[in-house]
């Protein structure tokens, strides 16, 4: 069983290179941006400025089709959505179903900035991987500790998380395919039934994956983890020039959007 | 917070995103009308504390693949965290099914009003009714085995 978190594309490119911390920021400030300005021309700039980055990050397009992929039915029923329920005179009408010029529009920016926002978090997670990603949340959640948040406990929780993931889909499978021998069915029968299904296959995983959590918890004892003390890194993270200029572009992306 | 504690935490995170990001499983998981099997877990937040955090780091690492981007990964773990903290002061009670109803009903609802414009009454509407989905199914199954199963599967002695 496969699963793409984040959808990883390990390569070497500049924008692999960047501190991820920038990286995250600076998505985090452009996804925000793109929703200050309602204008086909700001949102051209937003989308000129991640194909831009794109070019730049020398990821394969068949990855940014894999991750657009699975919302393009999103896109079509916001599309649909926007331009039968847009108030205005119409152009074209059918019975119940009237089409204005004005839906048409909003349906057409709404849609591509949906396809603009999923661009610039795909920008992220193909060049970032999950364990960086999660290096830099820490980092950026340490202002938190101060309110009594234990943004490094939880960023240690992600990563073990991250790493649990596949063995948790084998281990489904495994115990799918060992009730199915005992002649358990799940695709049969009503909602009801097929929850019913469920449990001789919830109950072995969730026995399994607790006893995995605390065998995982004896072996961070043993190995004298203590939770609450501030940890060392192998790869700390260090920011460096390049890490400024592509906040420079970012910023330079947002006056440009918000002059034109 | 001990390992132990950290520990359960990272597999509930993990079952959370796994079963929401699985093959077959993740067509629904987002949009305005959604059937996210891994919200069945949350029963378990009703008495175990690691499982508020776990499942609430779930649902942002299970998010980061949303269409919504950043904005579901930062409110939608806040809705996932509101529902479960809902649910740990209710305790194992079946209206506690409730909590993320009416929490990622309205919430996911405003949010996808807000990011996509679609209208606020519908969004909810839907929303809150493939979370009542969730519930009644997989969520009642969960509970009624969390109930059941309590010492089993180790609920009886969480530490925080």
């Amino acid at each position: 069983m496969r699963t793409s978190i984040g959808q990883y594309y390990p390569a070497n490119s500049p924008l692999h290179r960047v501190d991820p911390r920038a990286k995250f920021v600076a998505v985090v400030v452009l996804a925000v941006a793109l929703f200050t300005r309602d204008s086909f021309a700001a949102l051209s700039i937003y989308g000129a400025a991640a194909l831009v980055a794109f070019v730049v990050s020398r990821v394969p397009p068949l990855w940014f089709w894999r991750g657009l992929k699975p919302i393009l039915w999103l896109v079509v029923l916001t599309f649909v959505a926007q331009a039968l329920l847009a108030r205005g005179e119409a152009f074209y009408s059918l019975g119940p179903i009237h089409l204005t010029k004005r839906g048409i529009e909003l349906a057409t920016y709404l849609s591509l900035r949906l396809v603009v926002l999923v661009l610039f978090g795909s920008l992220l997670t193909l060049t970032t991987s999950p364990i960086s990603l999660t290096d830099a949340l820490a980092w950026l959640g340490r202002p938190l500790r101060r309110l009594r948040v234990p943004s490094d406990e939880l960023a240690l929780m992600v990563t073990i998380a991250l790493r649990f993931i596949p063995t948790l889909l084998v281990e489904i499978e495994k115990i799918m395919r060992a009730q199915r021998a005992r002649g358990a069915e799940f695709a049969r029968g009503g909602p009801l039934r097929r929850a019913r299904a469920l449990v001789p296959v919830l109950v072995p995983l969730f026995v399994v994956s607790f006893r995995r959590a605390d065998d995982l918890a004896l072996a961070m004892e043993a190995r004298c983890y203590q939770p609450g003390i501030r940890r060392t890194r192998l790869h700390p993270l260090v920011a460096r020039p390049s890490d400024f200029v592509v906040l420079g572009a970012v910023v330079a992306t947002i006056v440009a959007a918000s002059l034109v | 917070m001990s390992s132990r504690t950290l520990a359960r935490a990272a597999v509930f995170a993990a079952l959370y995103a796994g079963l929401t990001l699985a093959p077959g499983l993740n067509g629904l998981a987002y949009g305005p009308v959604q059937f996210r099997a891994a919200e069945g877990l949350l029963p378990f937040a009703c008495v175990d504390p690691a499982a508020v955090l776990g499942l609430t780091a779930g649902t942002a690492i299970a998010n980061v693949a949303s269409p919504m981007g950043i904005y579901d990964v930062i409110f939608g773990t806040l809705f996932t965290l509101v529902a479960a903290a809902i649910m740990y002061r209710t305790g194992l009670r079946i209206w506690a099914l409730a909590a993320p109803v009416v929490v990622n009903g309205l919430g996911v609802g405003a949010e996808l009003w807000l990011v996509l414009h679609y209208p606020l009454w519908s969004s909810v509407g839907w929303v809150a009714a493939g979370e009542a989905g969730v519930m009644a199914s997989v969520g009642i199954v969960v509970l009624l085995l969390v109930r059941r199963y309590k010492s089993v599967l180790g609920l009886t002695e969480c530490v925080t």
